[in-house]
C-alpha cells in the first residue's frame, strides 16, 4: 500500500513540477536525486532534535545533582547504565541509556535574564542590540542539511514556547520554523500536534496544479524587489509541496503503536518528540520540541523548585528516553544527534521558597546521537555548584560542537549579503573529547 | 500654585488651541499640505501618486477594515475631481449616507489596531483582550483626544482600569512600565530593569523610577523574583534596592509622591515638556497608515537622527497644538503625497522614502473575504462565518504569526495551507455554494471579459491586465466543456485569494 501511494505523490509531483516549469520558467530535473535515493541504500542523513526546556532547567535536580551537599537538597543520586557516572533520581529512564548520551556539566554563559539567554542559546550569539538579525540554531542546520528536493521544510518547531520573538534572521524564509501548534495536552483538541488543512479545496488534488499555475501568473504582478511578496512566494511553495504529499504522512500519530505512543507519554511533550522521530525519519534536519511546564510548575522554578522539577521530569525522562531507544531501534541514533538544554542553570543556593533562581555561571546540557561519543561527562563544578571547576564551556564552544557533530564545519561562514557571518562566535572551538 | 488653577490654565489653553484650529483646518488639509512640504526637505520629490483604484483600496482597509464592495468603488468613481479627499473625509469623519456604518468600522479597526500596539505580537497575555479592544473602540468613536486617552491609561486606580491594560500585560508595575514608555514614549526601557542599558542612557533607577508609580495598585502579581511593595505609594523595592517614583529625563525623585502620583505622572506623560510623547504619537499613526514609521524603528526613538526627529517633533507639535485630534491626524495623513506614493518606488534622494506593500491584518483578511464573497453577515443566518466560529477560527490561526512592523510579512506554512484549503476558501471556490462565483459565472448580463474583471475588482480591486486577460482567457478555452469550464472560474478566484496581492495591499 505504501509503494503504491508513494509512487503516485511522487509521479504527481513531478507532474506539478513540469507544469510549474513551464508557467513560471523554472528549469530543473528534481526526480533524478529522487530516484538515486530510492534506489540506493544511502546512510541516513544527518539530522538534530532539540528538546528546548523554556525556562532554565535546575542541574542539580537534573543531569549535576549534589547529594550530601546543602546546596544538593533532598535530591538523591542514583547510578547508570555507565559505572562512575550519576544522574538525579528524577531520570531514571535517561540514567539507563547513558552509554549514548554525554553530559556536560561546565556551561559557563553570563546571561542571566530570560529573553537575553535564549537569544544567546538559540542564536549562539550574545545579544548586542539588533545589529545583525541572527538565524536561531534550526535554521542555520536546515541551511546547511536540508535536502533540495524534500517536500518537507527544513526545520520544524513543535509546540514552541520561547522568551523572545526569534526566527531565520538573515538567513530568509525558506528556513522559517514550520510551527505545528499544540496548545493543549489534550490529544483531542483540535489542531494538536498536527498540520491543518493538507486536503486540497474542494476535494480533487489535480486542481492543484491548475491553481499554481494561475498563482505564478498573478505573482508576476507582484513587486520581486518586496521583502514581503518574496516571503510569501517561499511559504506558499513550501505549503504547495506539503499539500502535494500530504505532509509525507508525518503528521499521521495514528499509525504508531500504541505501546509505543504509551511509552512517550500521552502529553503534548511526549507525542511531540515522537512527531520529531518522524519528521527525522522523512528527512527534515531538524526537529525542536519545547517543554516549559507541567502539572506542578515549570522549569523556572523560583518556587518549590524540588516538586517543580520533580513533576517536568515525569514528562520529559519517559519521552527523552523512548526518543533515544526508537531512534536506535531504526538505526537513526547515529545519525541524529539529540541535544537537551535551555537558556541557564539554577541557583545552587536554595532561596527562602525553596525555589533556585537564574543561574549562568555553572549548568549543564547533554548531548546524544550523531557523532557524539556519549557514556561520558565533559567538564566539572565545584563542591558548593557554584562555580565550573574544570573545562568551562561556552555558547559559542557549545555550538561549535553541535555543528561538527553534525557533520558541519564550525569555523564555515554565512553570507549576510556580501557580508560573511561566522557560523559561530568567535571563540567558539569544538570539544574534541566530546566527538567521536 | 494650586494644582486646580493649573489644571484650569491647562484645560483654558486646550480649549482655545482647539476651537483655533478646528476653524482653520477641520479636516486636516492644511496639515497635509504643511507634511507634503516638509517631506520634501526630507526625502525630496514624492514618488509617482498610485493609481485610483490602489488608493481606494488602501484607504477602505486602512480606515474601515476591509476591501471596498464593487457599488463603493463606482461610488467612488462618481465623486468628481477632488474624488481622493472627499473619500477621506467620507471615512474618517463619517460623511455621506453610510455615516453611522463607516463610524463604527473605523473606531473597532483603530482599537484592533492599538490593541497590537498596547499589547505587542508574542506577549503572553493574562485574560481576553476583548475589554481593552472595547475600551478603545468607544473611545475612538467618540473621538476622544489622544492625550485623554493616554492620560487614562497612565493614570489608572485598579488592574481593571482601562480596559484592564494593566492586567492583560502581566500585572505588575515593571510589565507596566516597560509597556508604558514603549508604547507612549518610544523608549525600550525593559533592559533596564535587571542592568543599565548597553546602548542608550537609561539606567536602572530610570526603569524603577517609572515602576514605582504603579507599586500600590491593588491586585499585582507577586512575582518571586519580581518587584517589592514597600507598603508606601511611590517606592518599590528590588534586588533589595528600593526606587522612588522618577520621571524620566529627570535626575530627583517626584516630591511628595503618596499624593496623587499617577495623575501627576499622566500629567508629565502628556506634556510639552515631555519630548518624546507627541513624537512617538505621530509616529504610530505614520506607520498605521504608511506602513513604516517616519523614523522605522518607533520604539527606539532615541536612535532617530537629526532630520527625521525634526520631521517627528514639528509633526508632534502640530498634533499638540490642535487638540491632539485623531481623526484630524488621519485624514491628514492620508490626503498626502506620502500615503498615496506607488508602492516599490523610490524617491532620489538620501535617504530615501519608499512605500512598501503592506500586510493586511487578520481581520482585515476575513472581513474582505466576507466583503469580497458577499458571505452572508446577519446573526440570524446560521451560515453567516461571522458567528459560526469560522472567523475567530481564521484570525486565530492567521494572529499566531504577526510581523512587528506593517511591513512584515510573517506568516508560516499553516498560515498559508489555511488560506489555501481552509473552510473558508473551500466555499468560496465551490460554484454550488458560493455566492460571488454564482452571482459572476451565472449571470446572464455578463461576457467572459466582464466575468474575469468582476472577480479581479471583487477581490484585488483592480482590472486584470491586458496579459493576465489574455493568460485567463486562453485557459478558460482550454476547457473542453461548459461544466468544466465554469468550474475554472473557482480556480481562478482561488488564485486570486491566495495571490500576494491579497494579503499585501499594494
Amino acid at each position: 500500500m505504501s509503494m503504491t501511494r508513494s509512487f503516485e505523490t511522487f509521479s504527481r509531483r513531478d507532474l506539478f513540477r513540469i507544469a510549474a516549469a513551464s508557467l513560471g520558467g523554472i528549469s530543473c530535473s528534481p526526480w533524478l536525486p529522487k530516484l538515486a535515493r530510492a534506489a540506493g541504500t544511502k546512510r541516513p542523513p544527518k539530522a538534530c532534535i532539540l528538546l528546548w526546556m523554556a525556562g532554565g532547567p535546575s542541574q542539580m535536580e537534573t543531569l549535576d545533582p549534589k547529594p550530601g551537599h546543602r546546596n544538593g537538597g533532598p535530591t538523591q543520586a542514583i547510578s547508570t547504565a555507565v559505572p562512575g557516572i550519576e544522574l538525579s533520581q528524577n531520570l531514571p529512564g535517561l540514567a539507563s541509556q547513558m552509554k549514548d548520551v554525554a553530559l556536560v556539566r561546565s556551561m559557563k554563559t553570563r546571561e542571566g535574564d530570560h529573553g537575553r539567554a535564549t537569544q544567546l542559546m538559540m542564536t549562539g550569539y550574545r545579544p548586542m542590540g539588533g545589529m545583525t538579525d541572527y538565524p536561531v540554531l534550526g535554521s542555520l542546520i536546515s541551511h546547511r542539511l536540508k535536502p533540495a528536493d524534500s517536500p518537507l521544510p527544513g526545520f520544524v518547531s513543535i509546540a514552541p514556547f520561547r522568551f523572545g520573538n526569534l526566527g531565520s534572521g538573515f538567513l530568509g524564509p525558506d528556513h522559517s520554523p514550520l510551527v505545528v501548534s499544540g496548545a493543549s495536552n489534550d490529544p483531542n483538541t483540535r489542531a494538536n500536534l498536527t498540520v491543518e488543512n493538507l486536503d486540497v479545496a474542494g476535494g480533487n488534488p489535480d486542481a492543484l496544479l491548475e491553481r499554481q499555475g494561475l498563482l505564478n501568473m498573478l505573482r508576476q504582478g507582484a513587486p520581486s524587489s518586496s521583502p514581503a511578496a518574496i516571503k510569501h512566494a517561499s511559504v506558499y511553495d513550501q505549503a504547495m509541496r506539503m499539500v502535494e504529499t500530504r505532509g509525507e504522512g508525518a503528521f499521521e500519530l495514528d499509525e504508531e503503536p500504541t505501546e509505543l505512543r504509551d511509552a512517550y507519554g500521552r502529553n503534548r511533550f511526549g507525542q511531540g518528540c515522537l512527531l520529531a522521530r518522524r519528521l527525522v525519519e522523512r528527512g527534515v534536519p531538524f526537529v525542536e520540541v519545547s517543554l516549559d511546564a507541567a502539572a506542578q510548575g515549570s522549569w523556572d522554578s523560583h518556587v518549590d523548585n524540588f516538586s517543580a522539577v520533580s513533576s517536568m521530569c515525569e514528562v520529559l525522562d519517559p519521552a527523552w528516553s523512548t526518543l533515544l531507544t526508537d531512534l536506535r531501534d531504526r538505526g537513526l541514533l547515529d545519525s541524529t544527534l539529540v541535544v537537551w538544554m535551555g537558556e541557564f542553570g539554577r541557583t545552587p543556593q536554595i532561596n527562602p521558597n525553596r525555589g533556585r533562581d537564574h543561574f549562568p555561571d555553572a549548568w549543564s546540557v547533554a548531548l546524544a546521537g550523531g557523532s557524539i561519543a556519549g557514556g561520558q561527562v565533559y567538564g566539572k563544578t565545584s563542591a558548593d555548584g557554584m562555580e565550573v571547576s574544570d573545562n568551562p564551556v561556552t555558547a559559542s564552544d557549545l555550538y561549535a560542537t553541535l555543528l561538527e557533530g553534525l557533520g558541519i564545519d564550525s569555523g564555515g561562514d554565512n553570507a549576510m549579503g556580501n557580508r560573511p557571518i561566522p557560523l559561530v562566535d568567535e571563540g567558539g572551538t569544538p570539544i574534541r573529547e566530546l566527538l567521536e | 500654585m494650586s494644582k486646580p488653577v493649573v489644571l484650569l490654565m491647562l484645560l483654558t489653553v486646550a480649549v482655545v488651541a482647539r476651537t483655533g484650529t478646528a476653524l482653520a483646518d477641520s479636516q486636516g488639509d492644511t496639515l497635509s499640505q504643511w507634511m507634503d512640504q516638509r517631506g520634501e526637505q526630507l526625502w525630496g520629490r514624492p514618488p509617482a501618486p498610485c493609481s485610483d483604484l490602489t488608493f481606494v483600496r488602501r484607504v477602505y482597509l486602512d480606515l474601515v477594515g476591509r476591501v471596498p464592495s464593487v457599488s463603493e468603488i463606482r461610488d467612488f468613481r462618481a465623486l468628481g475631481e477632488d474624488r481622493r479627499e472627499l473619500l477621506v473625509n467620507e471615512l474618517v469623519f463619517g460623511e455621506g449616507p453610510r455615516r453611522d456604518t463607516y463610524t463604527r468600522l473605523s473606531a473597532s479597526s483603530l482599537a484592533r489596531h492599538w490593541r497590537r500596539v498596547l499589547i505587542s505580537p508574542g506577549t503572553v497575555v493574562n485574560g481576553s483582550v476583548q475589554a481593552l479592544e472595547t475600551w478603545l473602540a468607544d473611545a475612538f468613536r467618540e473621538g476622544k483626544p489622544y492625550d485623554e486617552m493616554m492620560r487614562e491609561i497612565t493614570q489608572i486606580q485598579s488592574p481593571d482600569s482601562a480596559g484592564g491594560y494593566y492586567r492583560l500585560v502581566g500585572g505588575t508595575p515593571e510589565t507596566y512600565a516597560g509597556n508604558l514608555s514603549r508604547v507612549m514614549l518610544g523608549v525600550r526601557l525593559d533592559c533596564a530593569q535587571c542592568h543599565d542599558h548597553p546602548f542608550t542612557d537609561w539606567k536602572q533607577h530610570d526603569f524603577w523610577g517609572l515602576a514605582a508609580f504603579y507599586s500600590d495598585i491593588n491586585g499585582s502579581i507577586d512575582t518571586p523574583d519580581g518587584s517589592q511593595s514597600t507598603g508606601k505609594s511611590g517606592e518599590i523595592r528590588f534586588e533589595g534596592e528600593t526606587y522612588r517614583a522618577k520621571v524620566l529625563w529627570e535626575d530627583t525623585a517626584l516630591d511628595d509622591a503618596t499624593r496623587a502620583s499617577r495623575v501627576r505622572l499622566a500629567r508629565w506623560m502628556t506634556s510639552p515638556q515631555n519630548p518624546n510623547f507627541a513624537a512617538t504619537a505621530v509616529n504610530r499613526f505614520w506607520q498605521l497608515l504608511v506602513g513604516r514609521g517616519l523614523y522605522a524603528d518607533i520604539e527606539n526613538l532615541d536612535l532617530a537622527n537629526e532630520d527625521e526627529r525634526a520631521f517627528l517633533d514639528d509633526l508632534g507639535q502640530k498634533f499638540a497644538e490642535d487638540g491632539f485630534h485623531v481623526q484630524r491626524l488621519i485624514a491628514a495623513i492620508c490626503k498626502t503625497n506620502w500615503y498615496a506614493a506607488r508602492a516599490m518606488s523610490e524617491t532620489d534622494s538620501d535617504p530615501t522614502f519608499r512605500r512598501e506593500l503592506k500586510v493586511i491584518s487578520p481581520e482585515q483578511v476575513f472581513d474582505s473575504l466576507e466583503q469580497s464573497l458577499h458571505l452572508p453577515i446577519s446573526r440570524i443566518d446560521p451560515a453567516a462565518p461571522r458567528w459560526t466560529g469560522a472567523r475567530a477560527q481564521m484570525v486565530n490561526r492567521l494572529g499566531e504569526a504577526i510581523g512587528e512592523t506593517p511591513e512584515d510579512y510573517a506568516s508560516g506554512i499553516p498560515q498559508a495551507l489555511m488560506m489555501m484549503n481552509g473552510p473558508v476558501t473551500s466555499e468560496a471556490i465551490d460554484l454550488d455554494r458560493s455566492r460571488l462565483l454564482r452571482a459572476v459565472v451565472e449571470s446572464p448580463f455578463f461576457d467572459e471579459d466582464q466575468r474575469i474583471e468582476t472577480l479581479y475588482l471583487a477581490v484585488l480591486t483592480r482590472e486584470p491586465s491586458e496579459a493576465e486577460k489574455q493568460s485567463l482567457t486562453e485557459y478558460l478555452d482550454n476547457k473542453p466543456d461548459e461544466t468544466t469550464r465554469r468550474k475554472a472560474f473557482g480556480d481562478i478566484l482561488w488564485a486570486l485569494l491566495n495571490s500576494p496581492e491579497f494579503v499585501l495591499c499594494r
